[in-house]
């Protein structure tokens, strides 16, 4: 039976209007959501994504603990199901570059490749992405071996020996989906321990073609053409390694995307957006959600749940502009 | 998906090249998918080349290797697709047909305004893998540069079931996008940053 998957994004990106209550940032489970409760609210609003819709979320395989799915959901199909609900409710949903925005006006500005967007409000729900390592090696080797994406290149690094560099929950999952391809992973934590949830720790202790390499930095990817191999260190005695693999896959962590904003709003030293319990960032009519934002677990469910308290907190600030 | 085709202007003409002897697995997959959306539409023609024997129109179309999908109006608009159209790459090929035959594209004016200036041959292969949710995007831009420039050939490429030909262009993560097999790139990016990088591969 083939596997077929439609989602619609790639051409539906025509947009007359111009004037929205508010615009939502970015299209993965936190946008989504909040587009589905300000519809609902009968907020005109348009939600503009920079790159997929799902965002970070669209590509992971399976998501095993967002609630009401017992059987697990791959992450595309939970969030076109996310889209197809905000469309329900009214909201236009577009991929388009956003290249400027203001925020400090009442009326707030957003220029994209597909014009200029004026709204009372704006969410920012631009997530995060994956982080890099900056080691030697990296740049040179992405799309050369290094990888940060199991989904799109598994394939090809079948039945050979690749490095997962993270052993958080993204690191592992990630690596249990890259052993239906792969011959076997080494696995680089930089901590003494994986931090990854107990459970998915539990399934890859079961696994005998893995190798845990704990307490280890990455030093370096190397090889000619593609990778050969990466040398690690062990942080606890100093000595260093060489490990022969072909690929490696990053899962270290998330930076957000946050390059758009400079100051306005405020963000954290890592680039956070700061917020307070309302959502609200330090500028008039602007609330952010979602991974973006200084919060304690990025997760789906973490997600929606601050789309819907922003869309609340927008719509209340609407109602009091408006009164 | 009934409804998605109901509003076409245009009837879109798919040709697929089939073969018996080479890669008839995917052969089969393809040309199933293919009848079944032949079915839902009175909008969608499906005709059959036999990969084989059919020697003049694999010549006329330049067609590498089946299973190869050619989606055109009354002329080859220079649109393919090499391999089953399964997975995230089912939305690659609905996209290209909505483009034939809704007829219009949604794409920045200035990489329209752009892209007319491209007056000589472009070649661009874009080469995806079903499990990769990014990789419909860049499929859909060379796809909509092929459309609006007759110069411009838009080909999507399904990296796994044609190992030679990734291992020629040195995939090894997708997307890949390689122009005029000289300049290439990977990931999905916007149009006007697209755009940019076919320049570069042609200048």
């Amino acid at each position: 039976m083939l596997d077929l998957k439609f989602h619609s994004e790639t051409y539906n990106n025509n947009v007359e209007e111009k004037d929205y209550d508010v615009i939502i940032l970015g299209a993965g489970p936190t946008g989504l959501t909040a587009g589905i409760y300000t519809g609902r609210a009968l907020l005109k609003t348009l939600i503009i994504e920079e790159r997929m819709i799902g965002g970070e979320a669209a590509s992971t395989v399976k998501i095993e603990n967002y609630p009401g799915f017992p059987d697990s959901i791959s992450g595309m199909e939970l969030t076109e199901r996310m889209k197809k609900q905000a469309e329900k409710f009214g909201a236009k949903v577009v991929i388009s570059h956003t290249k400027e925005v203001d925020l400090t006006r009442k009326i707030k500005r957003v220029k994209t490749d597909n014009g200029e967007f004026h709204s009372k409000v704006i969410i920012i729900a631009t997530g995060s992405s994956p982080k890099s390592l900056n080691v030697s090696g990296e740049k040179k080797f992405k799309g050369r071996g290094v990888s940060y994406c199991s989904t799109c290149d598994a394939p090809f690094f079948k039945d050979k020996t690749i490095a997962v560099i993270g052993a958080g929950s993204s690191g592992i999952q990630e690596g249990l989906f890259l052993l239906e391809y792969v011959k076997s992973i080494k696995f680089v934590e930089f901590l003494p321990k994986m931090t990854a949830e107990k459970i998915l720790q539990e399934r890859i202790k079961k696994r005998e073609n893995v190798e845990f390499f704990l307490n280890h930095r990455l030093l370096s990817i190397n090889g000619k053409q593609t990778v050969e191999s990466i040398t690690v260190e062990n942080r606890g005695t100093g000595e260093k390694k060489d490990i022969p693999v072909s690929g490696v896959f990053i899962y270290v962590g998330l930076k957000p995307n946050t390059e758009l904003f400079k100051d306005t709003p405020k963000l954290d030293k890592y680039g956070f957006v700061i917020t307070d319990e309302y959502l609200k960032t330090s500028q008039d009519g602007i609330f952010a959600a979602g991974d973006v934002r200084k919060k304690i677990l990025r997760q789906v469910a973490t997600a929606v749940g601050d789309g819907a308290s922003a869309a609340f907190s927008a719509q209340t600030y609407i109602e009091k502009l408006e009164s | 998906m009934k409804d998605h085709f109901s509003n076409f202007e245009n009837t879109v003409n798919i040709l697929y090249f089939n073969s018996a002897k080479k890669n008839p697995n995917f052969c089969l997959s393809t040309k199933s998918i293919l009848y079944e959306l032949n079915s839902i539409s009175p909008k969608i023609n499906l005709k059959i080349v036999d990969f084989d024997k059919d020697k003049n129109t694999v010549h006329k179309y330049n067609i590498m290797m089946p299973p190869a999908t050619v989606i055109q109006s009354n002329t080859d608009i220079g649109l393919r697709y090499y391999g089953i159209p399964s997975g995230y790459e089912f939305s690659t090929l609905i996209n290209s047909i909505t483009i034939v035959g809704r007829g219009r594209i949604d794409i920045p004016r200035e990489v329209r305004e752009k892209s007319t200036l491209v007056k000589k041959k472009v070649e661009i292969l874009v080469f995806v893998t079903p499990s990769c949710p990014y990789c419909p995007r860049a499929a859909a831009i060379a796809h909509k540069l092929a459309y609006i420039n007759e110069h411009i050939e838009g080909t999507v490429i399904e990296a796994n079931e044609f190992p030679e030909l990734s291992r020629e262009f040195n995939v090894m993560a997708v997307p890949k996008t390689v122009i005029n097999k000289r300049h290439s790139f990977e990931g999905a990016f916007s149009e006007e940053r697209f755009f940019e990088e076919l320049i570069k591969g042609i200048s």
